[in-house]
């Protein structure tokens, strides 16, 4: 396509210098074969629409590929928790049953001292109350009482596992 | 130390206990446990205070049976010292029998031996019975998903609250 900025020339090859015949052809090279500017103008919106639309389809397709990886590894997690032997096995259920059975129900040796010493401070006449500072004496030391005891007799690793444990003998078989 | 220690806390659930006796004081006292997750999906915040619930009821039966038998040794050791007499509260009615050592000693003897048979009851069917048919029921492949671990886990917590005679249909049973 011949650009604005080269030398008009004639049929033969030859520069033209301005006749009217060079001023015709000119203005049909202008109207047939270089774009009005309105067209120019449209083109370059299109162009950057164009590029605009790939760019938020690349941003959506980012979107859209992060989502589907996102689902994916949801799905892998929800079959893995909805397992039934990894979560009682591996990541310590029924040890952490266990443990909440021996601090809440008082099934242990150290929730038995706790409640003795518990028992031995109510009969000292101790008020549990959260507004006496007496009350919030008795309350801390009846709190570091419990931890002592938990420490000193329950194990509260997770990581041990748990005693008479059956999901855990399954796991490893 | 471990650790684990940090996720537990005693706290007192309302101010209204200092109004009371020591025995209902005992009710308003909670522990709280920190379930970290995934373990949180089962051992859920309503199921911690369900056995919230049912750990009050064994402190309080556990102190009166801590009482009880601190009464009878007080009973005995006056009995030893020969100062029964002034262990016997003097009879209020004239016209019934005055109270003996023996009759007040019977009659601590019975309380104790019920409050403790009750608590053995309870602590053994919460603690061994309950515990056992979730550890069957797991073993024996009825939960064969996530869902089913906690139904598994709910019907377990029933269970313990019957034990504890908080359930819905523990005023037939005492009855």
């Amino acid at each position: 396509m011949a650009s604005a900025t080269e030398p008009a020339l004639d049929a033969d090859g030859v520069e033209e210098g301005g006749s009217h015949k060079d001023a015709l052809w000119l203005q049909h090279v202008q109207a047939e074969l270089l774009p009005p500017v309105e067209v120019l103008i449209k083109r370059v919106l299109s162009d950057v629409v164009l590029a605009q639309t790939r760019a938020i389809g690349r941003v959506l397709s980012r979107h859209l590929l992060g989502a589907l990886l996102w689902r994916m590894l949801w799905q892998s997690q929800r079959s893995r928790l909805s397992h039934p032997r990894p979560l009682a096995g591996t990541w310590g259920l029924l040890g952490e049953l266990q443990r909440v059975r021996a601090i809440m129900l008082l099934g242990s040796s150290a929730m038995a001292a706790w409640s003795d010493h518990l028992c031995s401070r109510l009969n000292a006449g101790i008020t549990l109350s959260d507004d006496a500072p007496a009350a919030r004496l008795a309350m801390f030391d009846l709190n570091v009482r419990l931890h002592s005891c938990l420490e000193a007799a329950l194990p509260l690793d997770p990581s041990l596992p748990a005693p008479g444990c059956v999901m855990c003998c399954c796991e490893r078989a | 130390m471990h650790s684990d220690t940090a996720r537990l806390g005693l706290a007192l659930a309302s101010s209204q206990g200092a109004r009371q006796s020591l025995l209902s004081q005992v009710a308003y006292l909670e522990v709280d446990y920190e379930v970290t997750w995934p373990l949180s999906v089962v051992l859920a915040a309503e199921d911690l205070a369900r056995y919230r619930t049912c750990m009050p009821v064994l402190l309080q039966l556990h102190w009166v049976r801590h009482n009880l038998a601190l009464a009878s040794k007080a009973l005995w050791l006056t009995r030893q010292g020969g100062r029964a007499a002034e262990l016997v509260p003097p009879s209020a009615d004239p016209t019934q029998p005055p109270l003996t050592l023996l009759t007040v000693a019977d009659a601590l003897l019975h309380m104790h031996h019920t409050v403790a048979t009750l608590h053995r009851c309870m602590l053994s069917g919460a603690l061994s019975t309950a515990w056992h048919e979730l550890e069957t029921a797991l073993a024996g492949g009825e939960a064969a998903d996530l869902d089913d671990i906690c139904v598994l886990h709910r019907a377990y917590l029933a269970r313990i609250e019957a034990c504890c005679m908080l359930g819905d249909d523990s005023t037939s049973k005492v009855r």
